[in-house]
């Protein structure tokens, strides 16, 4: 049965690159979309996915304030930040809410479905 | 700022587009050299990201294209047949990505620097003047497809 994906990114861009290269997996299917991390604490109840692709910098509230949001209600849901930037000090940010995976962006399809692939088997 | 930092700096944003570019459109991106701009004024046509970043030091990238490439860059995020608007688009998530990966790499090799990124702001148009305000300036010429992508990185060390 293919895991549940909550695509979070306030570009289109990157949200249609993420479906695009979840697509090629028979293992994952998008749930749904979200463009900012508002959006994305309240489809993350409403949808329980099993993962949720985050983006960092988003506008109304950010990856980080997000994650900690939907991690607070479901500890069990696996997040996988996607950013631009992916310095030790945002790593270190990330780890202390619980989150160890990260994907620096660009990203090819097969590098972010061997990360979720990883995320899996934690 | 001292020379060989400022060279550490721009090498990485150098490096930053060639790598951003050739993964997302699986081309090559050659730079042509590095010069010292004499110039306060930068002068631009086609499709251009603007980020600028602060901390140690602060600055602003700026990456000048034409639309062919930027279209090319739109195909590689996975869009087809762009507008104009789909073009700033891609702009922006170029800038963004190239911007970012070379903070990666300056925070991670310049012990202190915490450099943060301002959101892109993305431009359209022929015969663009920008204009440096007290900052140095350094203008790199890339080559794609035979076409030609300027990034201008101007620096400014901060008491």
């Amino acid at each position: 049965m293919s895991k549940k994906v909550l695509v979070v990114d306030d570009s289109p861009l990157v949200r249609n690159l993420i479906k695009k290269a979840l697509a090629q997996s028979s293992d994952f299917s998008v749930v749904g979309e979200a463009s900012n991390g508002k959006e994305a604490v309240e489809l993350a109840q409403k949808l329980n996915p099993d993962i949720i692709t985050m983006d960092v910098t988003m506008p109304v509230m950010d990856g980080l304030e997000a994650a900690k949001a939907v991690l607070s209600k479901d500890k069990n849901v696996k997040v996988l930040l996607l950013s631009a930037m992916g310095d030790e000090d945002l790593l270190s940010q990330a780890a202390k809410i619980g989150i160890r995976h990260a994907l620096q962006k660009p990203f090819k399809a097969e590098q972010l479905i061997d990360a979720l692939k990883k995320l899996l088997e934690e | 700022m001292d020379k060989n930092t400022e060279i550490q700096v721009i090498q990485s944003f150098i490096r930053s587009m060639c790598n951003v570019f050739s993964t997302l459109t699986e081309k090559k991106l050659v730079p042509r050299g590095v010069e010292q701009s004499d110039t306060l004024v930068v002068k631009v046509s086609g499709v251009v990201v603007i980020v600028s970043f602060s901390g140690l030091f602060s600055g602003r990238l700026l990456v000048s294209m034409p639309k062919e490439l930027t279209g090319i860059i739109y195909k590689g995020l996975g869009g087809e047949n762009p507008s104009d608007d789909d073009l700033l688009l891609a702009a922006n998530e170029f800038g963004n990505m190239v911007a970012g990966n070379a903070v990666t790499e300056i925070n991670n090799i310049i012990k202190g620097a915490n450099i943060r990124l301002s959101p892109p702001s993305s431009f359209i148009g022929d015969d663009l003047v920008f204009f440096n305000f007290k900052m140095s300036a350094h203008n790199i010429l890339l080559d794609a497809e035979n076409l030609t992508i300027r990034l201008n990185v101007a620096l400014r060390e901060e008491k």
